[in-house]
């Protein structure tokens, strides 16, 4: 078998094991939402309304905190609601990450800077600086000129591909979860506006499509 | 050095956008539970081949235990279910009658233009009974659910309370 056919099984056989996980979570909520018995009625409609509003305006703000998991209130709301509140979820999600880069559009580069030397990244908060002080269109030339590694290189190159991985990497809280990897690449201004957008409309979709395709 | 008047403008005005969106997308303040009527959306008022009937119901998702107490009444052209008035601000709306055979069916739809939603009675009137079912819908800009109820129930000596 040549590496090629073996590359190619692997990660074959990694998506049938990803897309069979998905599933099963699927019908998993599916049963959980059968057995809560949860119905919209008249009677409860107006409230089930409110709750809906006020929790995506919660999952959007909390999302939009760095290090706040608040894919978890997303996710809870999935799972009551079922798949017709996809769309809603995904629209919140797209919502929440366009706040949190804009917050970190709006933030000067020289108060982040300060806040990196203070906490003891002096390197990264000079690099801030000298970057902030440049026109934009030098700014991603000039970071990539300051930056020794290859593969920091590469990836200052493939930042929107790489933006959209991360964003959907399990275990992104660590570095910040969505709220927070948006708002770094506000931050960066390396990220124009438009570009960013299309980047995560396109990144999120996966969750949203996968539940309202697979739904039982 | 940013200009830090624009920041501030720009800060709030995406504050001003998640109030106001919040306030806008949670619906006017009269689509709370027992909302009083709004004579104003109620159709105008004629005359029905129903008139002074009124109807003691108990209503219920199809196919399960019914579980809400209700009277429905016709008057002046007008139905008017007390319990969809009390809980969702439906207003009295026109019916059409016809004569079958053994009594009288009649059709309404409902709408409570407050929160966006349909109700659309069919029911059934003979002798003293009623019976009949309700397609409930409501639309929000994120979905629209609908919902068949079935009501039942016998006619009732209380008077009319339709009022305009």
């Amino acid at each position: 078998m040549s590496d090629t056919t073996r590359l190619v099984l692997r990660v074959g056989l990694r998506l049938a094991v990803l897309i069979a996980l998905i599933y099963g979570a699927l019908h998993l909520s599916a049963s959980i939402r059968q057995s809560l018995d949860f119905k919209i009625m008249p009677h409860n409609e107006t409230a089930v309304h409110r709750a809906i509003i006020l929790g995506t305006l919660a999952y959007i703000l909390l999302t939009a905190i760095p290090f706040v998991p608040g894919a978890e209130i997303g996710m809870a709301m999935l799972t009551l609601l079922g798949p017709a509140i996809a769309p809603m979820v995904y629209l919140a999600t797209i919502l929440s990450l366009t706040l949190a880069f804009t917050i970190g559009r709006l933030i000067p580069p020289e108060v982040s800077a300060r806040a990196l030397h203070r906490v003891g990244l002096r390197k990264a908060g000079a690099l801030i600086a000298d970057i902030a002080t440049r026109p934009a269109d030098e700014r991603l030339d000039a970071l990539v000129s300051q930056v020794d590694r290859g593969g920091v290189k590469l990836a200052t190159r493939f930042r929107y591909p790489l933006l959209a991985l991360l964003i959907n990497m399990p275990g992104n809280v660590i570095i910040g979860g969505g709220g927070g990897i948006a708002m770094v690449a506000g931050l960066s201004r390396v990220f124009a506006p438009l570009p960013f957008l299309a980047t995560i409309t396109i990144a999120v979709l996966p969750v949203p499509l996968a539940i309202i395709l697979m739904a039982p | 050095m940013r200009n830090p008047v624009k920041t501030i403008t720009v800060a709030a005005l995406i504050a001003l956008a998640i109030v106001g969106g919040t306030w806008v997308a949670l619906g006017p303040a009269t689509a709370v539970e027992n909302a009083p009527r709004s004579a104003e959306f109620a159709d105008p008022a004629g005359l029905g081949q129903l008139d002074g009937q009124r109807f003691d119901t108990e209503m219920g998702q199809l196919g399960q235990p019914p579980d809400v107490v209700d009277f429905v009444q016709f008057d002046q052209g007008l139905f008017l279910s007390k319990e969809c008035e009390d809980r969702c601000n439906f207003p009295a709306s026109a019916y059409f009658a016809r004569d079958v055979d053994g009594g009288t069916d009649f059709i309404v739809e409902a709408y409570c233009p407050t929160k966006s939603t349909t109700m659309a009675w069919r029911g059934s009137i003979r002798g003293d009974t009623i019976t009949g079912t309700v397609e409930w819908t409501a639309s929000r800009f994120y979905w629209t659910v609908t919902r068949t109820l079935e009501f039942n129930g016998t006619r009732s000596a209380l008077p009319i309370t339709i009022s305009r």
